[in-house]
């Protein structure tokens, strides 16, 4: 038995095949794209919780240089979200260095306090993790 | 049978793309513009956080917002008759951070500073930053 669209068969499948990888390809194309953009906002929303940390532990620094109080050299604090560790070098300018370390985020924030003068003298965010 | 599917397939994928192209073709004046906006606000918003987060003081009053970092340099942020956001500073000059900006305003609370920006084409945008507020002069 013929029927008149037979001689087609063949070359029919390859264009449904075509087709449907074209659609695979799109949709996977969107698909990575999202994931992505999930992965960046989730890596800049933990780098900012790590920077609160540091941040936070410059500040608490500066204000007990401001009370007259020198805290150790190294201090270290487990916190719910990471590790925050502290360093202070008492030179002629007092330099501060924290850094946050969470999950998916190390920030460390760099800070120099002039002991004479009673002022912050340099503030750096995002130095260099050592 | 095949030749249905492959037809309907076929449909679906040049509607798919003529729906998309048609769309790009109208809305391209109207993306742009956004893209501009949308430039100028990560602009702005970098630029204002760095400064207001390693200001040791700063102060309001009407909508014109002035810092003064650690290392004593001074800025002033405001929107000039031409709606640029500007950033002045004193001895390292002027800088225009964004274009036609409908809106800038500056409150300062208790803790924290909050800074709402109105761009052309965006949804009004509000920045909460934090000066250091230690060893202010």
């Amino acid at each position: 038995m013929k029927t008149f669209w037979r001689k087609d068969e063949g070359t029919v499948v390859f264009s449904v095949i075509g087709i449907c990888v074209t659609m695979a390809i799109i949709t996977a194309t969107v698909l990575v794209v999202a994931q992505l953009s999930a992965k960046v906002q989730h890596l800049s929303s933990a780098n900012d919780e790590a920077y609160w940390m540091a941040r936070g532990g410059v500040r608490q620094t500066l204000l007990h240089f401001q009370g007259a109080s020198r805290p150790p050299e190294q201090t270290s604090w487990s916190l719910p979200d990471g590790q925050l560790s502290i360093f202070v070098q008492y030179q002629t300018l007092w330099d501060v260095r924290a850094t946050a370390v969470t999950r998916d985020a190390v920030v460390t924030v760099l800070c120099s306090y002039d002991p004479r003068r009673h002022t912050v003298v340099h503030w750096q965010e995002n130095a260099p993790t050592r | 049978m095949e030749v249905v599917v492959n037809l309907f397939l076929l449909s679906i994928l040049s509607a798919l793309t003529i729906r998309v192209l048609l769309s790009m073709w109208t809305s391209a004046a109207t993306f742009m513009a956004y893209a501009s906006s949308e430039n100028d606000w990560r602009n702005i918003s970098r630029t204002l956080t760095h400064d207001v987060h390693s200001a040791i003081a700063g102060e309001v009053q009407d909508n014109v917002l002035n810092l003064t970092l650690v290392d004593g340099t001074r800025y002033r942020y405001y929107l000039n008759s031409r709606t640029q956001l500007i950033r002045y500073g004193s001895g390292s000059g002027t800088s225009v951070l964004g274009n036609e900006v409908q809106g800038f305003t500056c409150r300062q609370n208790q803790q924290t500073m909050t800074v709402t920006v109105q761009l052309q084409g965006l949804p009004r945008q509000t920045l909460t930053l934090d000066t250091l507020r230690v060893m202010v002069p």
